[in-house]
C-alpha cells in the first residue's frame, strides 16, 4: 500500500493507477469518497442509514470491478458519482416509493435557492427552511437529483452531464424544470412568496 | 454511518478478486459501435431502395393511376421502407447513445446525423444500382412484397380498371403476348396509336387501356416499365423468341 502521508497529494486518477497495481490502495479511494457519497445518496434517496450503507457498499464494489473502464477524459469524481447515481436509481426502481425524509444542509441550500430560483428575498427564511425538506421529498427524483448536484454538490454543467449521462442541453432543461417544480411545490405548501 | 465498517466490508468483499479486464470493456464498446454502424448501413440501404422506388415510378401517368398528384404520392410512398428506415435510425441512435461518450450528443443531433448519413450513403448506393438490386431481391424472396412493400404491384394487376403490366413474350408490331406479374398471358392489341418506343422481347411494359376478356387487353397506350424490373426474371420461351417484328434480346 502507498505511503499514507503522500496520499493526500495524489489525484484521484493517480490513486486509480495505484489501486490497479495494488488492491489495498482502494481503501484511500473509499475514504476519500465515503462521506461525500453517503450524503449524496441520502439527499437524493432519503433512505435510512442501513439502506444507504448497502448502496454505498455496492457503489464501491462496482467502482472497483469497473476500474479498467474508467475513462481518463472524465473526472474520477464524476465517474464515481455516476455509479452512485445509477445505483440509487436502480434501488429506487426496485422500491418505487418516495423518500420520507430528504436531508438538506438547510442554510447552504437556502442561500443558493433564494439567489438562483428567482424567489423573493422577502420570503420568510424560517418558513422556507421548515418546509424545504417536505418540498424536496415531494419532488421527482430526477429533479431532486439535479438540484442536489447543482446546489449542494456544487457540480458544474459538464460534471452533471457526465454524472447523469445526459447532454448538457438536457441538464440545463432539467435544472430549469426542477426549479419550476420546486417553486410550484413551494406554492402548494402555501408559503407566502 | 459506520465509516470503518464500510471500508472494511468493501475490502473484504473485493479481496482476491480483480477488476474486470480492459479488453472486456473494449469488446463491449466495439460491439456497440459495430451494431450502430450496421444500423446506419441498413439505413443507407433502405434509403437507396426508397430512392429507387420513388424515382422509378409512374410519375409520367400519375393522373391515369390516381387522378391527382397528391393522391398518387399518398398511394405510392414506399411506407414499408420508410418505416424500416425510421426503425434502423432509432436503433442506430440507441447504440450511438450507448457508446462511451454517446450521452454527450442530444437525441435530435444523433437522429439528424443518422438521417444525413443514410441519405448520403443511400444515394451513393443507389447510383451503383443497390436500390434496384434490393427491390428485385425482396420481390423474389418476400411473399408479402406486393401487399405491403410495393403497392404498385397491386395497381398493375388491376386489368378490370385498365392497368396491365408484364413482359413481352411474343409480338408482331400490332399485337403482343404479355406475361403479367402473376404469370398469366395476355394478348394485347394496340388501338389507334403508335408505340413511342421499339418494344423488344423480354421487355417489361405498362399498358393502359381496357380488358376485353379474360386474356385479351386493348391498349390505348403502351409505355416502357419504370422500376419493378424483377418482371424480367420471367424469361420468354424458345418458341416465343422466333417471332417476326420483334427483336430478340437474348
Amino acid at each position: 500500500m502507498a505511503d499514507f502521508n503522500n496520499i493526500e497529494n495524489l489525484s484521484d486518477e493517480e490513486l486509480v493507477k495505484l489501486t490497479l497495481a495494488d488492491q489495498d490502495n482502494f481503501l484511500h479511494i473509499i475514504k476519500r469518497y465515503e462521506i461525500k457519497l453517503s450524503y449524496y445518496i441520502k439527499r437524493i434517496s432519503g433512505l435510512v442509514s442501513e439502506d444507504i450503507e448497502d448502496i454505498l457498499q455496492e457503489v464501491f464494489i462496482k467502482t472497483y470491478q469497473n476500474l479498467n473502464n474508467f475513462d481518463q477524459k472524465l473526472k474520477f469524481s464524476s465517474w464515481i458519482y455516476r455509479i452512485a447515481h445509477n445505483e440509487v436509481i436502480s434501488n429506487w426502481r426496485k422500491r418505487k416509493s418516495r423518500p420520507e425524509n430528504v436531508v438538506w444542509d438547510a442554510e447552504k441550500v437556502l442561500d443558493n435557492i433564494v439567489a438562483d430560483f428567482d424567489i423573493s428575498q422577502d420570503i420568510d427564511r424560517a418558513i422556507l427552511s421548515k418546509n424545504m425538506e417536505s418540498i424536496f421529498s415531494k419532488m421527482d427524483i430526477k429533479y431532486r437529483d439535479v438540484l442536489v448536484l447543482k446546489f449542494i454538490e456544487d457540480k458544474n454543467y459538464q460534471e452533471i452531464s457526465d454524472i447523469l449521462e445526459k447532454p448538457m442541453g438536457t441538464v440545463a432543461t432539467l435544472i430549469n424544470r426542477a426549479k419550476k417544480q420546486f417553486k410550484k411545490k413551494l406554492e402548494e405548501s402555501q408559503v407566502k412568496l | 454511518m459506520s465509516e470503518k465498517n464500510i471500508s472494511q466490508e468493501v475490502l473484504d468483499k473485493i479481496k482476491g478478486s480483480k477488476p474486470k479486464p480492459k479488453w472486456e470493456f473494449l469488446l463491449k464498446e466495439y460491439l456497440v459501435w459495430f451494431l450502430g454502424v450496421v444500423s446506419l448501413i441498413l439505413g443507407a440501404l433502405a434509403f437507396s431502395t426508397i430512392l429507387y422506388m420513388l424515382l422509378h415510378n409512374d410519375w409520367d401517368i400519375y393522373e391515369s393511376v390516381s387522378g391527382s398528384l397528391l393522391g398518387f404520392i399518398f398511394y405510392n410512398l414506399p411506407y414499408f421502407w420508410l418505416i424500416f428506415l425510421a426503425i434502423v435510425i432509432y436503433v442506430a441512435h440507441y447504440y450511438i447513445r450507448h457508446t462511451k461518450g454517446g450521452y454527450k450528443f442530444d437525441f435530435y443531433k444523433i437522429i439528424i446525423s443518422s438521417i444525413a448519413i443514410s441519405i448520403i450513403f443511400g444515394t451513393f448506393f443507389y447510383n451503383f444500382g443497390v436500390g434496384q438490386a434490393i427491390d428485385n431481391l425482396v420481390a423474389d424472396k418476400v411473399p408479402f412484397y406486393g401487399k405491403f412493400i410495393n403497392p404498385r404491384k397491386q395497381i398493375w394487376l388491376k386489368t378490370d380498371k385498365g392497368f396491365l403490366a408484364g413482359m413481352i413474350v411474343q409480338g408482331d408490331g400490332y399485337s403482343y403476348i404479355v406475361r403479367d406479374i402473376d404469370g398469366n398471358e395476355w394478348r394485347v392489341f394496340i388501338k389507334d396509336k403508335e408505340i413511342p418506343f421499339e418494344p423488344v422481347l423480354g421487355q417489361p411494359i405498362r399498358c393502359l387501356g381496357e380488358k376485353v376478356d379474360d386474356n385479351t387487353f386493348e391498349a390505348h397506350e403502351i409505355l416502357p416499365m419504370r422500376g419493378m424490373l424483377w418482371l424480367k426474371k420471367q424469361p420468354p420461351t424458345m418458341i416465343e423468341r422466333n417471332v417476326k417484328g420483334v427483336r430478340i434480346i437474348r
